[in-house]
């Protein structure tokens, strides 16, 4: 494998983007540029789910052991999530700083910290998804400022109720994917019930769901210089699973409108963009005058 | 012969030591490799069907690639994080190596890899416990002479596994940490953002501003850098990808079957545990011909029976 590995006199140049993309509400070339890709980054972590939601579904088909291709499925999951939850925080820090240093910066607790945040401030998730809002419509002339509204009402409702399921998945798999993607060690609702069982691991734990794995960690405490371990169920069942998968696809789903949108708001030098498909949400008589003013 | 005896009494604790280690363990060889296997040879499927596929873009033949490289990386870590509780100790855990195993180190594999070429051979043999524990060389073979073992053709061929497991083991450590090495940003792009770099308007390029062709580009997460595969094809990406995944598995799924091997010879019956023969228990990996036939049969053929003796401590008689 040949690789530039960053050798000197070797930069990445980025050039034919649209012209506004050194505009303060572009964010940076970089993070427009990032945004381009979004359609190939949609597709391959659809496929990637959907590839492991197939072998998940030929395993227990064949009643073969269903834990590998659970996991891998849970993880795919949450290396989706993990993405969106990226491109919003970069999105809220668009007038602030280089969304894309915050994209590619952001630490599990800042994108822990956005999906619990934004899911119960529908407010700030729809500044942050750079939707209109009665106050910055403010100029328009009416009926367009009723149409717009009415369309920008319809996506936040879509969005956060995407955004809301995808903080419930990031909830149940991001330690998943993190013990997953770093080898350690899950143990198996079997292994821990037993007979012989994993000793004090699981101890003290029901049995409350039908498929699950016990996520294991343990912490330094320095002062005391011991070791301190603790241990949680993870639920991995059809049904969680299920959920998860919708979870995750529609974080694919909802990176992709805001990445295409970010690319439409710069191309057209506009103040905001609503993804094409936003006509269907409103009544006929909005979407003509969206249809008219899609039109130009 | 007696086909299990009591357990010695010396033996750990059940509780905290023994059943943990053990279910850690299985966890790693018998759902851990077998997830990864799976997760690798359907990324290379699917990778491999995509660089085929005439109206297939660019930019989408790099995703695919950067996703085996992903998998590749996670295959290594697993490895690390299996074998570098004993390889490189970093806590002092009296309850066993399954306490660092499910301890998040950051640097962990790094260090696991990137100190290899300076492993001595007694570090090597601690992956396949022909040694305990790095720090505390007590080689199987010593234990088990002082436990009782007079056989010396036994002896000579455990002798000869160690060798020649540890000279494979060297070996192929230099794979791993090649592809630790160039593999681990390409695997931090893709997980952190999918951060590929659209064909259409990036490019890399040398001081004269031309265009050197890359088959893969991506920024790096968290430094203002980006770094690509230099070609036409991401063929070979996807190949070393591969082969150092399956490697890593097969790492991994040595160290936790190799210690595991103790940890079976014990079966648990309610409260009691006792001792059952030892079937298979001197752990090798090497290809054919690196010791003889008659060592290979040996080790193919080894198990270890059990006898009790008893002391009668009155007088000191057996």
């Amino acid at each position: 494998m040949a690789t530039s590995e960053r050798p000197p006199g070797r930069v990445l140049r980025i050039s034919g983007l649209p012209g506004a993309s050194e505009q303060t509400y572009a964010g940076s070339p970089q993070f427009v540029a990032y945004c381009l890709g979004g359609d190939v980054r949609a597709k391959q972590r659809r496929d990637a789910i959907g590839r492991a939601q197939a072998a998940h579904q030929r395993a227990t088909g064949r009643g073969e052991d269903p834990y590998p291709t659970a996991l891998i499925l849970c993880q795919r999951i949450g290396v989706a999530l993990e993405d969106v939850a990226r491109l919003v925080l970069a999105f809220e820090s668009l007038s602030t700083s280089d969304p894309f240093d915050v994209l590619r910066n952001a630490r599990y607790d800042m994108l822990d910290d956005a999906f619990a945040r934004l899911a119960d401030e529908p407010e700030s998730l729809r500044a942050a998804l750079m939707l209109p809002t009665p106050r910055d419509t403010a100029e328009l002339d009416e009926p367009l400022r009723s149409a717009i509204l009415e369309a920008s009402d319809a996506l936040a409702r879509r969005w956060v109720g995407h955004w809301t399921r995808c903080a419930r998945g990031w909830q149940l798999l991001r330690r998943l994917a993190k013990a997953l993607r770093h080898g350690s060690p899950l143990l198996s609702r079997e292994l821990v019930l037993g007979p012989p069982g994993a000793g004090a691991l699981g101890e003290g734990l029901g049995d409350v769901f039908e498929r699950w794995v016990l996520l294991v960690g343990s912490e330094v405490d320095h002062e005391a210089e011991a070791l301190n371990t603790t241990y949680a169920i993870a639920d991995i069942g059809e049904d969680t699973l299920s959920r998860a998968r919708h979870a995750g696809l529609e974080a694919v789903a909802l990176a992709r409108k805001l990445a295409g949108a970010h690319v439409q708001r710069v191309h057209s030098e506009s103040k905001w963009a609503l993804p094409r498909d936003v006509v269907k949400l409103v009544g006929p008589k909005h979407r003509r005058i969206l249809k008219r003013c899609a039109r130009g | 012969m007696a086909e299990r005896i009591p357990a010695p009494a010396d033996l750990g604790d059940l509780k905290t030591f023994i059943l943990p280690s053990r279910a850690c363990l299985l966890s790693v060889r018998d759902l851990l490799c077998v997830a990864r296997r799976g997760a690798l040879e359907d990324s290379v499927r699917a990778a491999r069907r995509i660089a085929r596929t005439a109206s297939a873009s660019h930019d989408q033949r790099s995703a695919a690639a950067l996703e085996v490289l992903w998998e590749a990386v996670a295959c290594l870590e697993l490895a690390a994080n299996a074998a570098a509780p004993w390889v490189d100790p970093q806590l002092p855990s009296p309850n066993g190596a399954w306490v660092e195993m499910t301890h998040y180190d950051p640097g962990r594999a790094n260090r696991f890899y990137e100190s290899s070429h300076k492993w001595g051979d007694e570090r090597f043999a601690v992956l396949s416990t022909h040694r305990f524990r790095h720090g505390d060389e007590r080689s199987m073979l010593e234990l088990m002479r002082v436990e009782g073992l007079t056989n010396e053709r036994m002896a000579a061929a455990f002798g000869e596994a160690e060798a020649a497991t540890t000279r494979f083991l060297r070996e192929r450590f230099e794979t791993l940490a090649t592809a630790w090495k160039r593999m681990r940003a390409y695997a931090a792009a893709f997980e952190h953002g999918l951060l590929v770099v659209a064909s259409a308007v990036g490019a890399i390029v040398d001081e004269d501003d031309n265009v050197i062709p890359h088959a893969m580009a991506v920024w790096e997460t968290r430094k203002n850098a980006s770094r690509g595969h230099i070609g036409d094809s991401v063929d070979d990406a996807i190949a070393a990808a591969e082969q150092a995944g399956e490697l890593a598995i097969d790492l991994a799924h040595h160290v936790a079957d190799a210690r595991l091997r103790i940890v079976e010879a014990l079966e648990f019956d309610g409260n009691d545990v006792y001792l059952r023969p030892w079937e298979h228990p001197f752990p090798y990996w090497f290809r054919r011909g690196s010791v003889s036939e008659e060592t290979l049969d040996l080790l193919e053929r080894a198990r270890i029976a059990w006898v009790t003796v008893e002391v009668d401590e009155g007088n000191g008689t057996t």
